[in-house]
């Protein structure tokens, strides 16, 4: 018999009447609202995490796409204006042959962005449809967490550029529309998954919705 | 027996509303969502239309970069470049901005904006970095909008929109236009040419030229352009001189305009200028305004009319009143049969004849009919003295023959014309040179040259060069005479002698011993009365000696002179013998020692008598006076014996120079005149004649006694007085010395004019000497003063001759005899 319900059956915090704060771990009564250690609130589930985990994640997605289609960087040199995406720049950057810097371009700005919303969608959808998660999902969450904040870094390149390389006639770089569409897309996946609640995920692996 | 057991609850959680569970957190999407599409839906609306615009290669066009720019401002860009169906042309999408779009319509220019280097200048530098722009231009009034235009790669040289007009002119030579060239208006560009094009048959350059507004209001039938490419190099009085426009029509050539009359008539769309070589041509040619306004008039020649043309001037009285239009020949009928006669048309402008505005033709006709019968004719008349170019001139003419204004039917009204004094200045002026060629003036140089070299001889003869040495011995000489110590001691001597006298006068006085002195004095007197006569026959023949020498001498020697001056050679050495023997005569009594001891004699006299008187004194004794004037009234007894004869001696010389010399002299002048009639011979003997009596004169024994008479006169005085002086008589002294000294004033009178006497003896002497020693002792100054002569002669001959051909007719010197 395989994943047998298990012979005793494990006494939750939350069936304990117990909540844990979030944010310091400190266990206290349900009934308490403030945390005694921290102050943030003690919340033993949020009934519309999910939907914000969904808003904000469809928000990014719809942020993400002008990001792609309008241009990232305006570089003029010597007069002569070009404009670039960021896969039409990741697609210069390996036309000049700078693999490397093409590779963590498209890493960093396509492939992050992309794999997070799909991993958040996903976690949402188990979450939503009660499927029994495992650790792996609590694994990935972890790691959606950690790395969203990475993707800014194709931001912060475009920022650089375009506060050192103001050479007037010779070269001069100033960011497009994507940048900022970037940007917005990064900080509503990051709240996004910010406000996926992982508990959940315990919860459906109790079979139980919060 | 068991409880009842409550049924399971089933507790089932509330069932969320959808619409209560909803959070705000959805906005966010939402909001995400809708900014994105609206910027997308703003991007898209902004776009701009898309504008075609074909070009004939796209060079430096690239897709997505380059610009389309209107006054160097952004409002377009080049999107994709394709080509035509057939390939001819390259097809360049532009995005315009929308509001710009309205105004490019059909009159819309685009060209290429690339570095153009030329004569205009450097332009569109800037694309060389940015890379070249499409400019486009065009009106500033919305018009029908199009979007497909055909764009140039050169911009045109009429922006569209500016306000002018465009003209068309035509040339033979377009070397000298070019597209770009200025057109000039007084020196100010108004307008710009564009490129030249050949006429459909090949024969003609056509181009277009735009002027600006407001310039395009003068243009009228009556502007006129000409070339002013290039630069005009002249060289005159003042050097260089480089004159052009400016350097771009130095370089690319230029045009400029002007009015020749006021009045124009407006000109129509199809009207093709011509372009004149220059101004001046183009300011000539006013046949068009002369054939539109002016009255055609014909005017018939009888004479060549080569140099004429039409286009050439009408002119009455040095106005342009016309234009010559054509030149033909007709066959008129006349008394000797056909002829062909050459008919010139004229148009004749009224108004440059003075008469008014509204003239009609016919009234011009009725002018011109009225005029003809007051003598108004047509003639030729050159352009200018030296060209052959001819006009017609209308003159006025008092005494033409009676013509009248003949009006044909078929034909122009004829005016009457008149013979033409076409003066040929060439003609003219060969004639002058010949004339001048044809005056004999080699042989009157010739001769004024071999005169001069005559005259040249001689004064370069030694002789003539000693004359003014000679003179200026004698004048030397006789200032020597005059200053030497002896003539001027003289008056000194005379005054210590008066003084003398006058105390010797006194102590006699007080020796009271007058009575032997009044015998003394008695005789003295009559010695006194005869040295008185003569004395008194001194002052004259002083007097006539001075009228000899200052005036009669002188003049006998200028006539003399004169004489050698126009004589001409003939037999003169009879002449020169009898000359040289009355000079060697002369020469004698010069020499003669008596003459030249006449001074010192006198001077010894006077020595003498102030050693007497000096004696008298010194002795002091009157009885020594007495003696002596007892000696002295012997003495003066001798003297006046020896004055007896001078008186007849001064009266000798007084006849001498009274009547013979000056008969002489008078001869002499004879002479002179006759010389001067040029009658040789004569003039020959009666210079020797005149020279034989002078010979005599001279060789008179009186004459040559005279100076050994003074002498013995001087001599027989001087003992009296030594006698005087060894006696010591003192008696009679004072009557004596009152006679005495009466005696001594007249002396002294006498005694003055001596010194003067001799001094222009002398003078006359040395004159005399030099003259005819000059004259006579060399006889080569008298053949070559002779040649000069003739030569002299001949040369004033011819110049005579000529003076007198020009004094007879003046315009033989132009135009011959």
């Amino acid at each position: 018999m395989a994943d047998a319900e298990p012979a005793q059956r494990i006494v939750t915090a939350r069936s304990a009447g117990l909540v844990g704060c979030a944010e310091c771990g400190r266990v206290h009564r349900r009934d308490v609202e403030v945390c005694t250690v921290c102050g943030s609130l003690l919340r033993s589930r949020d009934g519309s995490s999910l939907q914000k985990v969904w808003a904000w994640l469809i928000a990014g997605m719809i942020v993400y796409i002008p990001a792609n289609i309008y241009p990232m960087l305006r570089t003029s040199t010597l007069g002569h204006t070009s404009e670039s995406t960021i896969i039409g720049g990741v697609l210069e950057l390996v036309e000049f042959g700078s693999y490397g810097v093409a590779f963590i371009v498209f890493f960093a700005s396509v492939v992050i962005p992309i794999s997070k919303f799909i991993a958040i969608a996903y976690l949402a959808y188990r979450v939503h449809t009660g499927k029994r998660g495992r650790a792996r999902h609590l694994h990935l969450y972890e790691v959606v967490e950690f790395i969203g904040r990475w993707s800014m870094i194709d931001v912060f390149v475009v920022a650089i550029l375009s506060a050192l390389v103001q050479l007037n006639f010779v070269a001069t770089i100033n960011p497009g529309i994507a940048a900022v569409s970037f940007a917005l897309s990064v900080a509503f996946t990051m709240i996004s998954a910010n406000s996926f609640d992982p508990r959940l995920i315990w919860d459906t692996r109790e079979g139980k919705l919060a | 027996m068991s409880d009842p057991i409550a049924a399971e609850m089933k507790v089932t959680p509330p069932k969320k509303s959808f619409w209560r569970n909803l959070s705000f957190v959805w906005l966010v999407p939402l909001l995400a969502l809708f900014v994105s599409l609206g910027i997308a839906w703003q991007n898209y609306a902004d776009r701009g239309t898309l504008v075609t615009i074909s070009f004939a290669n796209a060079s430096g066009i690239i897709a997505g970069e380059t610009t389309l720019r209107y006054r160097e401002v952004v409002i377009g860009q080049v999107e994709q470049l394709r080509f035509t169906s057939d390939l001819g042309r390259v097809l360049v999408s532009v995005r315009v901005d929308n509001e710009v779009v309205p105004f490019m319509d059909q009159e819309s220019a685009f060209w290429v904006v690339r570095p153009e280097v030329s004569a205009r200048g450097i332009s569109g530098l800037s694309t060389v970095l940015s890379g070249v722009y499409i400019e486009g231009a065009w009106d500033n009034v919305v018009g029908e909008p199009l979007t497909n235009f055909v764009g140039s790669d050169t911009p045109p040289l009429v922006q569209p929109g500016r306000p002018g007009r465009r003209i068309t002119l035509a040339t033979d030579d377009g070397t000298t236009i070019s597209s770009g060239s200025p057109v000039l208006f007084r020196g100010v560009e108004v307008g710009r040419v564009e490129t030249p094009r050949l006429s459909r048959d090949g024969r003609t350059v056509l181009f277009d030229a735009f002027v600006e507004a407001p310039h395009d209001a003068r243009l009228s039938e009556a502007t006129r352009f000409w070339d002013t490419s290039g630069f005009e190099l002249s060289f005159g009085t003042a050097g260089f001189e480089v004159d052009f426009d400016s350097i771009a029509s130095l370089l690319s050539g230029g045009i400029e305009f002007d009015n020749i009359y006021d009045g124009g008539e407006e000109i129509g769309p199809g009207y093709v200028f011509t372009l004149y070589e220059d101004e001046d041509e183009a300011r000539r040619n006013r046949l068009v305004q002369g054939v539109a306004r002016g009255v055609p008039f014909s005017i018939r020649f009888d004479e060549s009319v080569a140099g004429l043309e039409a286009g050439d001037d009408v002119s009455y009285q040095g106005l342009d009143v016309g234009v010559v239009t054509a030149l033909r020949s007709r066959v008129v009928d006349t008394e000797f049969g056909p002829q062909v006669s050459l008919f010139a048309d004229v148009s004749i402008d009224p108004q440059r004849m003075g008469l008014p505005q509204e003239t009609t033709p016919e009234e011009t006709v009725e002018f011109f009919r009225f005029a003809v019968t007051t003598g108004m004719r047509a003639r030729l008349a050159t352009e200018s003295l030296l060209s052959s170019d001819l006009r017609i001139e209308l003159v006025v003419l008092d005494d033409a023959a009676t013509a009248f204004l003949t009006e044909p039917e078929d034909g122009n009204p004829v005016l009457p014309s008149v013979e033409s004094n076409l003066s040929d200045f060439t003609a003219t002026a060969e004639g002058v040179l010949e004339r001048i060629n044809a005056l004999p003036i080699e042989e009157v140089m010739q001769q004024a040259i071999s005169l001069m070299d005559s005259i040249e001889v001689l004064a370069r003869n030694e002789d003539l060069q000693r004359v003014p040495g000679s003179t200026v011995a004698l004048i030397d000489d006789a200032r020597a005479l005059v200053g030497s110590e002896a003539l001027q001691s003289v008056p000194d001597q005379i005054a210590a002698a008066t003084t003398d006298l006058q105390q010797l006068i006194a102590d006699v006085r007080e020796g009271g011993a007058v009575d032997a002195l009044n015998r003394a004095l008695a005789s003295l007197d009559e010695a006194m009365v005869g040295i008185n006569a003569a004395s008194q026959n001194a002052p004259a023949l002083t007097e006539n000696l001075t009228k000899l020498t200052s005036e009669d001498i002188p003049a006998v020697l200028a006539e003399l002179q004169a004489v050698a001056a126009t004589a001409q050679a003939l037999d003169l050495d009879g002449l020169v013998n009898s000359a040289t023997q009355t000079l060697n005569r002369i020469d004698a009594l010069v020499a003669n020692e008596a003459v030249q001891n006449i001074p010192a004699g006198v001077e010894a006299a006077i020595a003498d008598v102030r050693q007497v008187v000096a004696d008298v004194r010194e002795e002091g004794a009157v009885e020594v006076l007495g003696s002596a004037l007892r000696n002295l009234d012997r003495a003066m007894a001798d003297i006046s014996i020896a004055s007896q004869d001078a008186p007849a001696l001064t009266q000798n010389l007084r006849e001498i120079t009274e009547t013979d010399i000056p008969q002489l002299l008078s001869e002499l002048e004879a002479v002179a005149t006759t010389a001067k009639e040029l009658e040789l011979q004569t003039l020959v003997d009666s210079a020797t004649g005149t020279l034989t009596r002078v010979d005599a004169l001279i060789g008179s024994n009186e004459t040559m006694d005279l100076p050994g008479t003074l002498n013995d006169a001087l001599t027989e005085m001087r003992l009296a007085l030594a006698e005087l002086r060894a006696g010591g008589v003192v008696e009679n002294l004072n009557a004596t010395l009152q006679s005495a000294s009466d005696a001594a004033g007249s002396v002294a009178a006498s005694v003055e004019d001596l010194p003067q006497l001799t001094a222009r003896l002398e003078r006359l002497v040395a004159e005399t000497e030099v003259v005819v020693s000059s004259y006579g002792a060399r006889s080569d100054f008298n053949t070559q003063t002779l040649s000069a002569l003739r030569e002299v002669q001949n040369a004033a001959k011819s110049i005579s001759d000529l003076a007198r051909a020009i004094e007879r007719s003046p315009n033989s010197l132009i135009f011959g005899r």
